[in-house]
């Protein structure tokens, strides 16, 4: 199974769990900024959680529609002239982030 | 028998054809007659012509079958939706079984069959892959119109299914997505970066029961106590937090296993257990993660393992 770093968070993941289904990566929501300490210890700067600024969330949204044996995504229009938008069908996920990098 | 006379019975049989004592020189001709059943007749009858359909599903040009299926299964997927269809033109009985492509990702996927006019005898619906109960959910009713989204004028599919057991009209169950048992997962999470947290998701329309889960903590040379959090959240608010009931210090490693019946406990050899709620459920972007006081820039988590049982939730 291929493995891949998430650019957004340094996570190592594969596209397939262990019981062989998939899996969607999405990065923890928060950035740990870690403690600072001096020589002998003492804290300098406390440990603090910051929302993380561009994270990757792999999971799929939205819904298909056949038609003609062809996958189609099925969107409402936001401008409301239509009562749907149908594109052609392409795996999709909801958030980029800063991508991933395939390392096995 | 009271009454029987063997001569006489001798006497009629000679009493026949030209040479009767009784009709003599008349020859009468042999006479075959129809057949008398003398057992009991059927108390019902049924119709041999102008008989009556065996269903109660009549459609006219005007309807139309829409069915939609949301699946966990990897793609490529094919789809199964097969019956018999009594035509009103002819009367003939057609069988039809027309394939669909699937999405995975428990993406919703809707699809339209025109039958005609006349009678749905059957229908079912079912993947051509493996899959256990949980991984593959599909509707079917009749509608009128073109567009996806129209109410269902009639049910009649809703349930899992797979190769085994075929969503099916008539006779099948209706059942809900989330009802009943599900699927029985065991998931290799994703390995955090040195000093980052652990964070797992609930997938787009999938609900979780989360079961038990296990991951290590391998912590570096700086000195300080590390405090591991189990955290359950619906994806902005924290809905569970409990605290293992352990003080990890410097370049140690340690087993830490979450279950529902689970005490606060460690053995001091490196196993520490951690309660998390009973008879959880957690929907779609709800996530369970980890929250470390004195995580250090060096620590790493492996990547957990954990156990859920999942339902598709597709809306």
């Amino acid at each position: 199974m291929s493995k891949y770093k998430c650019n957004s968070c340094g996570g190592v993941y594969s596209d397939h769990t262990s019981d062989g289904m998939d899996y969607y990566h999405v990065c923890p929501p928060e950035k740990v900024v870690h403690a600072e300490f001096d020589a002998d210890g003492k804290v300098l700067t406390a440990e603090k959680r910051v929302p993380h600024e561009n994270p990757r969330d792999e999971r799929t949204y939205g819904s298909a529609i056949v038609v003609d044996q062809k996958l189609y995504w099925f969107d409402p229009d936001p401008t409301g002239d239509k009562p749907f938008i149908l594109t052609p069908f392409t795996p999709r996920i909801r958030k980029e982030g800063a991508g991933r990098t395939l390392v096995e | 028998m009271a009454g029987f006379d063997p001569d006489k019975q001798s006497r009629d049989a000679l009493n026949r054809g030209a040479g009767a004592y009784s009709t003599p020189g008349v020859d009468a001709p042999f006479k075959l007659e129809d057949f008398k059943p003398r057992t009991s007749r059927p108390a019902v009858k049924f119709k041999l012509t102008d008989v009556d359909p065996p269903s109660e599903l009549y459609l006219e040009q005007t309807d139309r079958l829409n069915g939609s299926y949301a699946t966990s299964l990897t793609v490529p997927i094919e789809v199964d939706v097969a019956g018999r269809f009594l035509r009103a033109e002819d009367g003939v009985i057609s069988p039809f079984a027309y394939p669909f492509i699937g999405v995975g990702g428990r993406v919703p996927t809707s699809f339209f069959l025109d039958l005609g006019e006349g009678y749905l005898l059957g229908i079912s619906t079912t993947p051509r892959v493996r899959s256990p109960r949980g991984q593959f959910y599909s509707n079917l009713g009749v509608i009128r119109g073109t567009a996806a989204g129209q109410p269902a004028l009639d049910q009649l599919i809703s349930d899992y299914s797979s190769p085994f057991h075929a969503a099916h009209w008539p006779g099948g169950e209706q059942v809900g997505s989330v009802e009943g048992t599900g699927l029985t997962r065991s998931i290799t999470g994703t390995t955090p970066a040195a000093g980052a947290e652990i964070s797992e998701s609930v997938p787009t329309n999938a609900m979780w029961a989360l079961k038990m889960g296990s991951f290590s903590l391998t912590t570096s040379a700086t000195v300080a106590n590390r405090t591991v959090r189990i955290v359950i959240d619906d994806g902005v608010n924290i809905l569970f937090e409990a605290a293992a009931t352990f003080l990890q210090v410097a370049s140690t490693t340690v087993r830490y296993s979450f279950f529902q019946v689970a005490v606060y406990s460690s053995d001091g050899l490196g196993f520490v257990n951690i309660p998390i709620p009973q008879d959880n459920q957690l929907f779609q972007a709800w996530r369970w993660r980890t929250v470390t006081a004195g995580l250090q820039v060096g620590d790493q988590y492996t990547a957990p393992q954990y156990n859920v049982e999942e339902w598709i939730a597709a809306q």
